[in-house]
């Protein structure tokens, strides 16, 4: 009698750990493909847009004003051979587009879009996307490496350094937002925000922190991994088919997380300034931070069709010599600030 | 060393002459409009002698490539510096990315203008009547096939794609029984064209021949003369609208 | 943005039947002067007001076919749409005076269908077989 009690009981806890794990499921999905269906439109939009810049239409033929591009893409992608280079480190080889892939997919959950919107509302919000970030470097070294390419290698050197000098800004400028909120929680940051979106009292901290997230991406003008005229293709070069495309949608779930997280850090992340009514029937807190992230996006796109790569040694220079003195000198100032207008918030 | 330029003494706007602003508003709108046309407010590159040397180089021996001091014929000391920019202002420029913001603004201006973009098939780019493309045999305006085989496209033939035979007809002129063109071979230099004395070869405008397999390219004399037949409105106008210059 | 502009322009103008036809082949809302129509069916327009139309995209065709193809164009209307000739074969003398009255219609490019131009020799065999001739005996 007691046994087949506990059996039941056993039983319960099963069914109830089960149905939790289908429920976190089903939560991570409700995030995962919607991120993956903007990854898709912002390789079009990024075509689109540059096209626009050259004066150009871009693709229009698959689906109207060539919307259905990246499905093309896509399907042609898979549908290629996968090479694997015979002197490669096959397991490191198949690891890096995974965990490319992976790591940026993995910054979407903290994230809030909307109030209580987020997978998770972590206190550590902006430790835990630096942490990301800095392993995202990890798929492009293992990538070069695994590769026996010297073309992939070169490309892996350069991206590995640009990345890890890039990350030294992007944290000072991520410091001095962290001074003015004291918090690390992302749902705190843009609480603080409801008053004044930080754009305007640190706007020349945005400055660098974006010059810093273009690196971070190794976007235009410093993706000198991808460095076509140069490197083949950069560290993905013996990359094909389905790996290929790992590596494509990390790259670009990258470029699309960093757009929201600038929104959150700077325009206010899912609220507008207190002007506006926020409380209405409809909750329109997704759409904002949305809109708010199309904006950054179209920075990316617009750098990219402006500005030419730098050179290798230019680009360490701009980040070690010019931008980092600047970096402290506001990590500097701004407690300075702070300190003597009695401002400190913790 | 490097010709002085004027600067007016305003900041970080782009210049505009003066005269321009005097004169109507729009046209002063409009320079200050183009950016891409206006005079570059910016700081001066650092001349080097090597371009494939980096700065540090020459930031570390400062000393080494301090410019010598120039005097003119009097013996007064020439300030190279003195029509251009101050310290100020190219560190005004260097910090507030003046020319990368130019430089976008310029972009920027594109982006919300129209493509240029011919929609081929549906709108197709301009052609000259002198245009060299798939061949044709013409005829006389009686339906008589102009071709008196002299085989003199045959000769001048540079890529030798063209193959003749003739032999008399049974009212006794002599025509071609063969008139092969290896479209493959063809160069479309139009020699064939220009060595014709009776006009019967000829490169029509038709650019739109392309083939699945190469053995359709291998024109024989019916499909030559078919294209001319076909197209003897269009070949002949062209022929006419450049009659004055041959 | 002038393209948002310039498209919902164009729709107004040329009617939203017009603009979904043109959204299925051109992708773009385009308006003007309808200049002809040629036997096939396939219909020229053409819009010379630079500010509506990029010059060099002021003639454009919409093929009466869903298989469109560049080579569906007649060569008069080839010759208008290429802008070698200033006036549509309707209306220019030259063309019309010059058209002969055994001109062939127009075949467009049939390649990759049964119709596909498949060459052969047009001269006679240069070698003759020799044909035994056996006279008979004694005659």
């Amino acid at each position: 009698m007691i046994k087949k009690h506990t059996q039941i009981k056993m039983n319960n806890n099963l069914t109830i750990t089960i149905i939790n794990i289908l429920l976190n499921l089903i939560d991570v999905l409700c995030i995962v493909l919607p991120v993956l269906l903007s990854v898709a439109f912002m390789t079009i939009i990024e075509r689109k847009q540059l096209a626009a810049h050259q004066r150009r239409v871009g693709p229009n033929i698959v689906g109207y004003y060539g919307l259905l591009q990246p499905f093309a893409d896509a399907l042609k992608l898979i549908l290629k051979e996968t090479i694997i280079p015979s002197q490669s480190n096959k397991v490191l080889f198949f690891l890096a587009p995974i965990s490319t892939l992976i790591f940026s997919l993995l910054g979407w959950g903290i994230i809030p879009f909307g109030q209580g919107l987020a997978l998770s509302d972590f206190s550590l919000g902006i430790l835990y996307t630096l942490a990301l970030s800095s392993l995202g470097v990890y798929g492009v070294l293992l990538a070069g490496w695994s590769a026996n390419s010297k073309y992939a290698f070169l490309g892996s050197l350069r991206s590995t350094a640009a990345m890890i000098s890039y990350e030294l800004i992007l944290s000072s400028a991520i410091l001095i937002i962290i001074l003015l909120t004291g918090s690390l929680n992302y749902n705190t940051i843009i609480e603080i925000q409801q008053s004044v979106w930080f754009i305007i009292p640190l706007l020349p901290v945005f400055i660098f922190y974006f010059i810093a997230i273009l690196a971070e991406t190794s976007r235009t003008p410093f993706d000198l991994q991808e460095a076509e005229s140069e490197l083949v293709a950069g560290f993905f070069t013996e990359h094909s088919s389905v790996p290929f495309v790992y590596f494509f949608l990390g790259e670009y779930s990258s470029i699309v997380l960093f757009s929201c997280i600038t929104a959150i850090l700077f325009l206010g992340g899912y609220n507008l300034p207190e002007v506006f009514v926020n409380n209405s029937i409809i909750n329109l807190q997704s759409i904002i931070l949305g809109l708010k992230t199309c904006i950054f996006c179209f920075f990316f796109v617009w750098f990219r069709a402006t500005l030419p790569r730098l050179r290798y040694d230019q680009l360490i220079e701009l980040c070690w010599l010019n931008l980092l003195p600047v970096c402290v000198a506001f990590i500097i100032l701004i407690p300075s600030i702070l300190v003597s207008f009695d401002l400190v918030p913790f | 060393m490097r010709v002085p330029r004027t600067w007016l003494p305003t900041g970080v706007a782009p210049r505009i002459p003066l005269n321009l602003v005097a004169s109507s508003p729009r046209a002063a709108l409009v320079a200050r409009r183009l950016l891409s046309s206006t005079a570059p407010a910016r700081a001066e590159p650092i001349h080097h002698h090597d371009p494939l040397m980096s700065d540090l180089e020459a930031k570390v021996h400062r000393k080494k490539h301090e410019h010598p001091h120039l005097f003119d014929a009097k013996g007064n000391e020439i300030d190279p510096y003195k029509g251009g920019p101050s310290a100020i202002d190219k560190a005004v420029h260097l910090f507030f990315f003046t020319e990368i913001i130019r430089g976008m603004w310029v972009v920027l201006e594109q982006f919300f203008r129209e493509p240029y973009t011919i929609m081929y098939p549906f709108e197709k780019g301009p052609l000259s009547p002198r245009f060299r493309g798939e061949h044709a045999l013409r005829r006389y305006p009686s339906g008589e096939e102009r071709c008196i085989a002299c085989k003199l496209c045959e000769a001048i033939c540079p890529a030798q794609a063209i193959t003749i035979e003739s032999e008399a007809r049974m009212d006794g002129s002599r025509r071609t029984t063969k008139y092969d063109i290896d479209m493959t071979k063809c160069i479309y230099c139009g020699f064939c064209q220009e060595a014709c004395p009776v006009d019967a070869i000829v490169e029509t405008q038709n650019q739109e021949f392309a083939t699945e397999t190469r053995e359709e390219l291998l024109y024989n004399k019916e499909k030559l003369l078919a294209n001319g037949d076909r197209a003897e409105a269009e070949i002949a106008a062209n022929l006419y609208a450049d009659h004055v210059y041959r | 943005m002038v393209s948002l502009v310039r498209t919902l322009r164009n729709m107004r103008r040329a009617g939203l039947k017009e603009w979904w036809r043109q959204m299925q082949y051109i992708g773009d809302a385009k308006y003007g002067r309808f200049v002809g129509k040629d036997q096939f069916g396939n219909r020229y327009f053409e819009n010379l007001n630079p500010e509506e139309e990029i010059p060099g995209r002021h003639r454009w065709v919409d093929y009466a076919q869903h298989e469109f193809h560049a080579s569906q164009v007649p060569p008069e209307w080839h010759s208008w749409i290429h802008h070698i000739r200033q006036s549509p074969p309707t209306e220019d003398a030259v063309v019309k005076s010059l058209t002969p009255p055994w001109q062939a219609p127009w075949v467009e490019n049939l390649t990759g269908t049964r119709g596909a131009f498949k060459t052969y020799n047009t001269a006679g065999p240069k070698i003759q077989p020799w044909e035994p001739k056996v006279t008979a005996r004694g005659a």
